[in-house]
């Protein structure tokens, strides 16, 4: 068995495929036919992508006045996104972006938000008016911004994995800067072993979990940050407060999809262990992985199945 | 009639036959002793009798510990892992430099410290 592995850079991260094949050719062909398809939706949900190949930026630009015509791959990665944001109780909300920007200019300025310019961007953040029907979307309020940056990666991901079988692959590897994607097992005896990052020490592996068939998705506060004034702000806001969320320091999940694995470990990231549990208990063969502030190893359920914790002396189990 | 002093073989003159020469050791140095990354992209180092970690060799980095006797420094760079710097009276694992394909570990005693290769490449993906 031989490995075909490339490498491409798109969402602002490097995102591999690795597949074992014995065809190479046909490995070369898939991956390539992939990357594009990767691209083009990349570029499709890029807010900050002003032409008007993105959608997502002329949703923003019509808000409060238009709706926009969206293609099926997209509009079912909105109706996903919006099934957590019902689910969650607004706990994960794409129409985060206005809070965001302010997080963004902050960095620029050097200036934390304002209480008032806070609440006047979190007076924008509402999913229930993000208006969906047959193809079209809309979003009520003039100034109202989506920011798919939770999502993205995750529905990118899952396209991949879907042109990837469709092109006959039925094993592979994909990172996309950390989500992982497993396509089918690594042998017919042995499944795909996955490291978990210590959110303490991201560069050490804290435990893994063994999966087949599965993504694995970790959001954590050591990820990307606002610098400002010297300290460190992480970017996973809460919709209640607009700040950045402090109960948890990670959250790993485990779904078939990409993107609901990246929805939900935002969606827990942000109502913390109790509400983020119940969450995940409440879709069936969804597995979670948490480390709360205090260094404690929360697992849902069916978690002990997939996952070792191999770094027993820094979290407790709970 | 040449003018060149230098001697002829063949098609080549010395200086020609000293560049290639100079070229070929350089290529057979560089491939030996570049570092392998693909050898590991994990280091498994052991402090004391209970704490055991993984370390991401795909990423350079200097990273400082305390043992039970003292402290330690580990450098990973260009995909190996070597002991910096060490507390340790002797400074054996210090000299050993960077772990090498065909050693199986970095072992400071005083400092009751293992460093080794992980002995496949053990995740196929990293979460993070």
């Amino acid at each position: 068995m031989q490995t075909v592995e490339d490498h491409a850079f798109m969402m602002d991260t490097f995102v591999t495929i690795h597949i074992p094949t014995r065809n190479k050719s046909q490995a070369a062909a898939a991956m390539k036919e992939t990357f594009h398809a990767m691209q083009t939706l990349s570029t499709q949900l890029d807010r900050y992508e002003t032409s008007s190949v993105s959608l997502v930026s002329q949703i923003n630009q019509s808000s409060g006045e238009e709706s926009v015509s969206l293609p099926e791959t997209v509009i079912n990665i909105f109706h996903t996104a919006q099934m957590i944001s019902e689910a969650s109780d607004g706990a994960f909300d794409l129409s985060i972006g206005v809070v965001v920007d302010l997080w963004r200019k902050s960095e620029l300025t050097g200036i934390l938000p304002s209480s008032s310019a806070m609440s006047s961007a979190l007076s924008l953040v509402d999913y229930k008016k993000i208006y969906m029907q047959d193809n079209q979307v809309f979003l009520e309020d003039k100034n109202m911004s989506l920011d798919l940056g939770a999502i993205a990666k995750g529905a990118i991901a899952d396209l991949a994995k879907e042109t990837l079988q469709s092109q006959g692959i039925e094993r592979a590897i994909l990172d996309a800067g950390g989500n992982i994607v497993a396509i089918g097992s690594k042998t017919d005896q042995e499944p795909w072993s996955i490291g978990i990052a210590n959110p303490n020490q991201p560069t050490e592996i804290m435990g893994y979990v063994e999966v087949t068939d599965l993504s694995v998705v970790t959001a954590g506060i050591y990820q990307r940050a606002y610098e400002i004034n010297g300290e460190r702000y992480h970017h996973i806001l809460s919709t209640e407060n607009g700040y950045p969320t402090s109960s948890l320091k990670s959250v790993t999940i485990l779904h078939p999809s990409s993107l609901m694995a990246d929805a939900l470990s935002t969606a827990v990231m942000v109502l913390g262990p109790d509400n983020g549990l119940s969450l995940i208990e409440s879709y069936p063969g969804t597995e979670a992985i948490i480390i709360s502030a205090d260094d404690a190893l929360i697992l849902s359920k069916g978690a002990e199945a997939y996952f070792t914790l191999l770094q027993k002396d820094l979290f407790h189990e709970q | 009639m040449n003018n060149n002093t230098s001697k002829t073989i063949g098609i080549f003159n010395r200086s020609d036959l000293i560049l290639i020469i100079v070229i070929i050791v350089s290529s057979i140095l560089f491939i030996t002793l570049s570092p392998n990354p693909s050898h590991s992209h994990q280091a498994k180092v052991t402090i004391g009798k209970e704490e055991s970690f993984l370390i991401d060799l795909s990423i350079d980095q200097i990273k400082h510990y305390d043992t039970p006797h003292g402290e330690i420094t580990l450098e990973v760079i260009n995909g190996q892992i070597r002991m910096q710097k060490s507390s340790c009276p002797d400074q054996l694992c210090v000299r050993q430099g960077f772990l090498q394909e065909h050693e199986a570990s970095i072992v400071c005693i005083p400092n009751e410290t293992v460093i080794e290769w992980v002995s496949s490449p053990q995740y196929d993906g990293v979460s993070r």
